[in-house]
């Protein structure tokens, strides 16, 4: 198959970007999309014609949350529940433009071409996206009965891999299913419960001192998850922040 | 902004809450409209537009109705700057991703749903307020308003418009307000269109019933 | 060199207690006066840091990705081995102790496993209190699976994301650390070199990968977390940037490398299918479960398969061999992964591979057929996803492609009982370590030795070490042993761009990923599945050609800041003398065991043939320069607990 490639080149973080178009050849349905930025890296090396594109990648089984690429107008490519490395070029017609674009918000700078600074979700996580246990000291695993409907969902919350599809759909550049699937894992469990009112609190207050948009529930957001994290999330995060302002633990 | 600190998500529990409160008064609006279908020269229509302008109960609420769509503007316009600051550099390529359209169609229907209040204002409550001249004979002003072709048809596709503002406020408000779940959550949004139907036929059916002079 | 495994006395099931009983212990208000560099944000690091940030250390912690989450440990789908026995089937911390000293061919060492299996229990405890969300039962307890290599079912799971789940536990413990201020967190900042002073480990020269800018860092220990060396072979299940180079760079500075020859294939991965591919991937293993493995009982079927002339659901019940029932029907489909892999090979070499001729078939018609296709879905779906999404053939309609790849390195660093190595003052944890697995790992269980090395052996071992290093107050990095160690690896980095500054545009340079290709193919060519002393001696043979190659025609592109093709270099330099270690391994160790396959000793039925007579011991590896062969001192272990049987899983 053939593709032409128009990719997002920026040289470092404090200089402007463009698009530079790059023509491929001979690449085999089979091939997965970060495969083919790996056959024209090597043929940029080889040909020594620029710098190869530098892009964010490492387990390439969409489980590490570290690619992401914003393909012909969608976070990870045209297809539902993947990320990018699981996206396949038997997705494109031979021929296409692929427009190749990095996550764009103002919490997630640009570092070079494709890979974006994500720590702003490690700074969220840091402010309460946890449940305070040190090591040693805890009650035997079944000492707490789970149930198991919201085991699952609290499962299904926090299979986020926290990737950043979801800033990157979102019209609002908005992190809420990303807080809202955190925040639910944790609640739902009898374990987390116990923090959940100060934890709502303090990372909502850290997702909007980092320059994420609010949410105007366009729901890209869950129709771009690789890891299907559903809207009720952020239903269930506004919920518990409503709880939260009446709630009688507050500092 | 940075005078006033309130959370992003408290701020839209507030456009919500605003929103209910305004979709309440609009059914009021609507109901009471419903009076100039009855065939008595206005009696109960203009009875009622007594009531409302002396009223000091009503009077007060005015002024809290004015205050929520002020404030509910206010509120949207807020965000939408902070939406749009939170991705200075837009993408090349246009957003392909399955979305609800209704969400991103509201800031425009909001604005225009402002312009054709505009409108209407000058034909009524400016009027009532004396900061317009015009016929204070609601009841008449009415039928002598929604009998010309283009008026009607501009109240209709304002009612048009309304009815996309609501029917996604209201699915919005239950997402917002955390209303929206796995068991219920697609049962509110129902509720919640058939509401914005409801009132948005009965604003609609004083203009064709008029114009048609049923 | 000398080997001190340092096991406390006593009768196995109290050594533990014994050590903790008489170890040193660090006052609370010394331990932030210590500084603890860990490299490394997977299970085994972002634990230990957890840990020991909490206990008031001052920890450094630091990543090669963007954020500590992205750490390989995410990538575990099927669980993690305790001995709870919740479905009382005879479970108990003895019998999960001899399962893996069993599963590791008797290649481990006793004490240390002992105390793995003792730990485990609490590492499930531990990880329920942080909000694992563990699959439950109805009654809202735990469940469940059973795994390869053990008949109880002891494997508790997460969907088919267990290491996942586990490793944001893990990471949710740290990131409250990082919020307490206890750890400081460097991310897109790699471990260049080790910093030795008198003897002891004091620090790291670090690179940011952003920048480019190197960096001194120096703490009164170091812990390395930084997992296997699997990608030496270019295909494997282990992640784009998992690289052995830290511990190799250690290795380089006296720390002993222990039994590299060990390497495990895991049987169940999706298939080669072509030139340009970059990783294989894993299916879980729990998916051998349900699923049955089966080649063509005929070749000409096999070749009508290979031709796509036939469907594998047209052949025919008894002209299915199932052959891994069939050799061993006391464990069948769930015997451990080298039995199982060297099966599939031995198959696909017969001429009876299905695919590319590399290829068996996992089945899951009986399994849909017994307990219906949403059973299975609810069980398996996202592994199926997973396999229609790179294969683009349903797996409920027809059965499953698998073949063996290199997984996980059972050889490591060499630790003693402390997890302490050869240097004094440097740690080493998880995969990264050589000590708990032997010659083989059971499924389930790695997840376990990082966690339990991270949060309940490192954290007593390490105090005691610590215990006395109050004295030396803090650590500086202006001295000379950091200005030598940061002088080599600027040196190092800038030998990669003599080619593609100094050649002229027509001269024939190659890019680094050509190379490391090259490289794995040798290695799993003549060094991987099975390997004897002729295949040993061509790959040592060309890995040094390789390396000649390597040095006169690779194009390192760029410059210093941000250049992948420069990291991807400097781990491929290290990678060319880990060659020829493994290789050296290989060929000492005339015996077979476990993952470690000779040709020339097997049984006649094609089962692993041991020596223990000559063969018992870790051989740990002494760096003596480059090109020259590495010295071996032997750490013998005496199975003073354990009866020594063949490993019989028929």
């Amino acid at each position: 198959m053939r593709f032409i490639l128009h990719i997002w080149r920026q040289e470092n973080a404090h200089v402007k970007g463009h698009f530079e178009t790059y023509p491929i050849d001979n690449i085999s349905p089979d091939c997965s999309f970060l495969e083919m930025l790996d056959i024209l890296n090597e043929s940029l090396i080889n040909d020594r014609i620029a710098h190869p594109v530098c892009f964010d990648n490492d387990c390439r089984e969409g489980i590490c949350g570290m690619c992401g690429l914003y393909i012909n107008g969608r976070p990870h490519g045209n297809d539902d529940g993947i990320t990018t490395c699981q996206l396949h070029m038997r997705k494109f017609k031979d021929g296409d433009e692929i427009w190749i674009e990095p996550w764009r918000a103002k919490a997630f700078p640009v570092i070079r071409d494709l890979v974006v600074d994500r720590s702003a979700f490690d700074k969220i996580i840091q402010a309460g996206g946890y449940i305070s246990t040190t090591t040693g000291g805890v009650p035997d695993a079944n000492a707490i009965p789970v149930n198991k409907h919201k085991a699952d969902m609290a499962m299904d919350a926090a299979a986020c891999i926290g990737c950043g599809a979801c800033v990157a759909a979102c019209k609002n550049a908005s992190a809420m299913l990303f807080v809202g699937a955190k925040v639910s894992h944790l609640a739902l469990l009898p374990q987390g419960k116990v923090e959940a009112m100060d934890r709502v609190r303090s990372m909502v207050a850290k997702m909007d001192e980092l320059g994420f948009g609010n949410c105007t529930n366009t729901y890209a957001c869950e129709a771009e998850c690789p890891k299907l994290i559903k809207r009720q999330n952020i239903s269930r995060l506004n919920r518990q922040w409503i709880g939260s302002l009446f709630g009688r633990d507050k500092k | 902004m940075g005078i006033v600190k309130i959370h992003s998500i408290s701020k839209k529990i507030l456009v919500a809450l605003l929103g209910v409160f305004l979709s309440i008064f609009l059914f009021f609006h609507a109901a009471a409209n419903m009076c100039i279908l009855r065939h008595d020269g206005g009696v109960w229509y203009n009875d009622f537009c007594d009531f409302m302008g002396t009223n000091y109960l009503v009077k007060v609420m005015e002024v809290v109705l004015l205050g929520s769509f002020i404030c509910h503007i206010i509120l949207t316009v807020w965000l939408t700057i902070e939406n749009k600051m939170a991705r200075p550099q837009g993408y090349h390529k246009p957003q392909r991703s399955k979305t609800h359209t209704g969400s991103k169609l509201q800031v425009w229907t909001g604005i225009l749903i402002l312009a054709c209040l505009f409108c209407h204002f000058m034909d009524f409550y400016f009027v009532k307020l004396g900061l317009v001249d015009g016929n204070l004979n609601f009841y008449d002003q009415a039928h002598e308003k929604f009998q010309i072709t283009h008026i009607a048809v501009a109240y209709l596709v304002f009612f048009v418009v309304v009815w996309f503002h609501m029917r996604h406020g209201f699915a919005a408000m239950f997402q917002t307000l955390g209303l929206y779940n796995y068991k219920y959550g697609r049962v509110l949004e129902v509720l919640g269109a058939i509401y914005a139907w409801v009132v948005c036929l009965m604003f609609a059916s004083v203009v064709i019933g008029v114009y048609f002079g049923f | 060199m000398i080997l001190d495994s340092k096991i406390p006395a006593g009768p196995l099931a109290e050594k533990w207690t014994n050590y903790k009983a008489s170890q040193k212990l660090v006052n609370p208000a010394n331990k932030r006066k210590l500084d603890i560099i860990v490299v490394g944000t997977g299970l085994a690091g972002a634990s230990a840091a957890a840990s020991l940030g909490a206990l008031g250390f001052n920890v450094d912690i630091f990543c090669i990705q963007d954020s500590p989450r992205r750490a390989h440990s995410i990538a575990a789908q099927g669980g993690i081995n305790a001995a709870k026995n919740y479905q009382n089937d005879g479970d108990s911390v003895e019998r999960l102790f001899r399962d893996t000293i069993k599963g590791g061919d008797y290649r481990a060492r006793e004490a240390n496993v002992y105390r793995l299996a003792e730990v485990s229990n609490a590492i499930i405890d531990q990880c329920v209190a942080q909000g694992v969300p563990f699959a439950r039962d109805y009654g809202g307890l735990l469940d469940n699976r059973s795994f390869g290599g053990a008949q109880v079912s002891r494997t508790f799971y997460a969907k088919g994301q267990t290491g996942q789940q586990l490793l944001l536990g893990a990471y949710g413990a740290l990131s409250r650390e990082i919020a307490r201020g206890t750890v400081k967190l460097h991310t897109r900042c790699e471990m260049m070199d080790l910093v030795v002073v008198d003897g002891r480990a004091r620090g790291i020269i670090t690179r940011d990968l952003v920048t480019g800018r190197l960096q001194r860092h120096a703490a009164h220990a170091v812990v390395l977390a930084t997992g296997g060396y699997g990608n030496i072979y270019y295909l494997s299940t282990n992640a784009m940037n998992s690289n052995g180079s830290a511990a190799w760079v250690c290795h380089r500075k006296g720390a002993a490398f222990a039994n590299p020859c060990y390497v495990q294939i895991h049987p169940t991965c999706i298939p080669v299918h072509g030139d340009y591919q970059s990783k294989l991937t894993l299916m879980s293993e729990s998916l051998r479960n349900d699923g049955r493995i089966w080649v063509p009982k005929k070749k000409e079927d096999a070749e009508a398969i290979r031709a796509g002339k036939l469907k594998p659901t047209a052949i025919a019940e008894e002209d299915r061999d199932y052959y891994l029932e069939r050799r061993y029907p006391a464990f069948g489909n769930l015997v451990p992964r080298d039995v199982a892999s060297r099966a599939a090979k031995e198959r696909c070499d017969a001429g009876y591979g299905v695919g590319t001729g590399y290829a068996v078939y996992l089945d899951f018609a009986d399994a849909i057929k017994r307990l219906g296709k949403d059973a299975v879905e609810q069980k398996y779906g996202n592994l199926f996803q997973m396999y229609q999404k790179i294969t683009d053939e349903n797996p409920y309609e027809t059965p499953m492609m698998i073949y063996p790849a290199i997984h996980y390195t059972m050889g490591g660093l060499w630790v003693d009982y402390e997890l302490q190595t050869t240097i004094p003052g440097l740690f080493a944890t998880g995969e990264a370590n050589f000590s708990d697995h032997g010659a083989n790992r059971l499924g389930a269980s790695a997840l376990m030795q990082g966690l339990a090395d991270g949060y309940f052996v490192l954290p007593y071992t390490l105090q005691n070490y610590l215990a006395d290093q109050i004295k030396v107050g803090k650590i500086s990095t202006e001295t000379k042993e950091f200005d030598e160690a940061e002088n080599n690896v600027k040196q190092r980095l800038e030998r990669l761009f003599n080619n593609s500054k100094l050649s002229t545009l027509n001269s024939k340079l190659k890019t680094v990923d050509y190379f490391h290709k090259k490289l794995g193919k040798i290695m799993w060519e003549y060094c991987g599945m099975a390997r004897n002393t002729e295949s040993l001696t061509k790959a040592k043979q060309l890995v040094a050609e390789l390396e000649d190659e390597f040095w006169k025609e690779v194009n390192v592109p760029g410059g210093m800041e941000m250049n992948p093709e420069l990291e991807k270099a400097y781990r491929l330099e290290d990678y060319f003398e880990l060659a020829q270690l493994i290789i050296d391994d290989a060929m000492h160790r005339e015996e077979s065991c476990g993952g470690h396959f000779r040709t020339e000793h097997q049984t006649e039925d094609g089962e692993t043939l041991r020596d223990d007579e000559n063969f018992m011991y870790v051989a740990a590896w002494d760096y003596q320069g480059h090109g020259k062969p590495e010295t071996m001192e032997k750490e013998p272990l005496n199975y003073e607990f354990i009866q020594i049987a063949k490993r019989n899983y028929k």
